[in-house]
């Protein structure tokens, strides 16, 4: 089965991130696929590539990089939910002459339609909000 | 064709819940058939005469207005939420289909899928 | 065929709204899954507030077990995995967060 994920909350301000960890690791240890993880509202933060973790806390930004590289998880912030809060990748930093860019680049700036398609084309869908 | 469900269950202004729910549904409306729900304190989101520009917020009320140019003109709420707030259809700034609290599962189980906000 | 999902606390107003409309509304096939602080609703204080929900109530084990909740869960109320929590997802037709 295909499973679009979407994620609403920042990372440490709220679980929903970790939720959303531990749900698409046992989405992929059942065998199914994730088809995207969506990233709206503060979810956003999660594509940060400025986040640095205590030592002794859990590296989500980690976590998400390792999802990328080893099951190629397709991971997609909302253009609009990033730009409002200060999450840029290179491009969009230079149209908006702004002097950095900080985009994980396990992520992917996209828009609004992303998460759409991924809710039409998965077979389910769960949302993990704040 | 797919039809999504959007639920909006949060008032607005204090945070941008509302709006961003609001964007998602103006980009789902291109893809598919939308239908919106707004429960709860979502509801007041509807009210009438929102008047956020002194404040700071966006007064994206107004563009509820705009939703069904877009084809999306079925907006539902529940009478138990608006009855609760005291609140008439009459005070609201677009019309909206009344849902009983009592059919609110069958409503939603009817869609393909569901976007909450 | 929806699976509720609530992370909130039991008097949080998206908890009560959930409850009024579960109680009020849910079908046979319909089950609530409790995560994060949603678990809190698990908790034997809450009884009477969870005997009014019609549907089969689901904890998620990882909230539980954070919270030092695991010997208060009612017993009505089934602690599952994350293995479990994909394979309900699985199993309902949508799933639909109250939030």
């Amino acid at each position: 089965m295909k499973f679009a994920i979407v994620v609403q909350g920042a990372p440490y301000s709220h679980e929903a991130s970790l939720s959303a960890l531990h749900f698409v690791k046992a989405v992929l240890d059942a065998g199914h696929e994730i088809y995207r993880v969506f990233f709206y509202q503060d979810g956003i933060y999660n594509a940060s590539d400025l986040i640095v973790p205590p030592q002794d806390e859990t590296d989500i930004r980690a976590e998400w990089l390792s999802l990328s590289e080893t099951h190629k998880v397709e991971l997609i912030t909302c253009i609009a939910s990033s730009l409002r809060r200060g999450l840029l990748n290179k491009a969009e930093a230079e149209r908006y002459e702004r002097n950095a860019a900080n985009l994980n680049t396990a992520f992917e700036i996209s828009g609004l339609g992303q998460l759409i398609d991924a809710g039409l084309a998965a077979d389910r869908t769960v949302t993990f909000a704040a | 064709m797919k039809r999504i469900l959007f639920t909006q269950s949060r008032p607005p202004h204090g945070g941008i819940n509302a709006q961003e729910g609001l964007d998602a549904i103006l980009m789902g409306s291109a893809f598919a058939e939308c239908a919106v729900l707004f429960q709860g304190d979502g509801v007041y989101q509807l009210l009438k005469h929102q008047q956020p520009e002194r404040l700071g917020t966006k007064n994206f009320a107004s563009t509820f207005g705009a939703l069904a140019d877009y084809g999306v003109d079925q907006i539902f709420c529940i009478d138990e939420d608006l009855a609760k707030r005291q609140l008439g259809t009459d005070e609201l700034v677009i019309p909206t289909i009344p849902i009983k609290q009592n059919t609110v599962c069958e409503f939603i189980s009817a869609f393909d899928l569901v976007l909450d906000f | 065929m929806i699976l509720h999902t609530l992370n909130k606390p039991p008097r949080a107003p998206a908890a009560i709204a959930c409850l009024e409309v579960l109680t009020a509304s849910s079908e046979d096939g319909d089950s609530l899954l409790l995560l994060e602080d949603g678990v809190y609703m698990a908790d034997n204080s809450n009884e009477e507030l969870v005997r009014q929900v019609p549907t089969r109530i689901y904890a998620l084990d990882l909230d539980i077990e954070a919270r030092g909740l695991a010997h208060r869960v009612l017993p009505s109320i089934k602690v599952i995995s994350y293995a479990d929590f994909v394979q309900l997802v699985v199993e309902h037709k949508m799933t639909k967060a109250w939030i």
